[in-house]
């Protein structure tokens, strides 16, 4: 049986960082490749930016998901930030303390040199 | 038998004691709107005719999102930890949308809600059940395990209910 894709994402890579931009919805069928992806982007960029604008659902898989993904950063001393949610996402990141932990206290305006 | 009654903790809900019965099934009660079987295949599905029957009932925006949310978690915990599969039914008594989730798994040796740490990975599946509807309702059979969340429909006016 085929399972219905209900989320997208893209991949920008720059010298400073990588964004990750997701769409849809994810919930338990997708939170094991949503971590893969954001651990494989933890380990290749110095900091890491998903762009939520454009996600519509998340659940508790996916927030723990993103609570792993956050652990690894700081091990390996990545920035990882979430930006955009909105909504049912945003709601959900706050109301479980989640977004503090992802908000990136000062995203800072890309670097320059 | 056990049997274990979360109230919402915040402000938001009702509180007014809807679905805090222990009758556990309100089945029979009311209009049934949905009866499904649960696999881990057809959980994406299944949330998108909860949304659809949901709002038909009458439930929009925030109230519909939380309460969605809710019965999704409450699907997942079936796949995940509940044996694999189950069913999920929905009905509408009056102004009230009750869900009712069950499975045919272990069943529960402790059942905790409470908030993880936001360091921490999982368990957040029941208390966010808890957070966004009128109340959830546990019952350990030792049949299985059943759960159910209630949501209010505020109607602006309607010749029905009251």
């Amino acid at each position: 049986m085929a399972l219905e894709e209900t989320w997208h994402w893209r991949v920008d890579v720059s010298a400073d960082r990588s964004v990750l931009t997701l769409a849809g919805e994810i919930d338990m069928s997708g939170a094991d490749g949503f971590e893969h992806l954001l651990r494989e982007m933890i380990g290749q960029a110095r900091a890491v930016e998903v762009d939520m604008e454009r996600l519509s659902f998340i659940d508790s898989t996916v927030l723990g998901a993103l609570v792993a993904a956050h652990h690894e950063a700081v091990d390996r001393g990545v920035d990882l930030t979430v930006v955009n949610a909105a909504n049912q996402v945003r709601r959900v990141l706050d109301m479980t303390g989640i977004m503090q932990l992802l908000d990136g206290a000062a995203p800072g305006p890309p670097v320059a040199f | 038998m056990t049997c274990w009654v979360y109230r919402p903790a915040m402000g938001s809900g009702g509180g007014d004691g809807v679905g805090t019965g222990l009758s556990s099934s309100g089945a029979g009660i009311g209009v049934r709107l949905l009866s499904e079987w649960i696999t881990a295949a057809r959980v994406t599905e299944l949330r998108h005719a909860v949304v659809a029957e949901a709002r038909s009932a009458g439930l929009v925006d925030g109230g519909l999102e939380d309460f969605v949310l809710a019965v999704h978690e409450l699907v997942t915990n079936v796949v995940r930890h509940g044996g694999g599969s189950g069913w999920v039914r929905l009905w509408q008594h009056q102004d009230t949308l009750t869900c009712e989730v069950s499975d045919g798994g272990p069943g529960l040796d402790e059942v905790t809600v409470a908030l993880a740490g936001p360091g921490e990975v999982g368990h957040r599946g029941l208390w966010l059940a808890q957070q966004l509807t009128d109340g959830l309702v546990i019952t350990n059979g030792g049949q299985g395990t059943t759960a159910s969340v209630t949501a209010r429909i505020a109607r602006p006016t309607t010749g029905e209910g009251r």
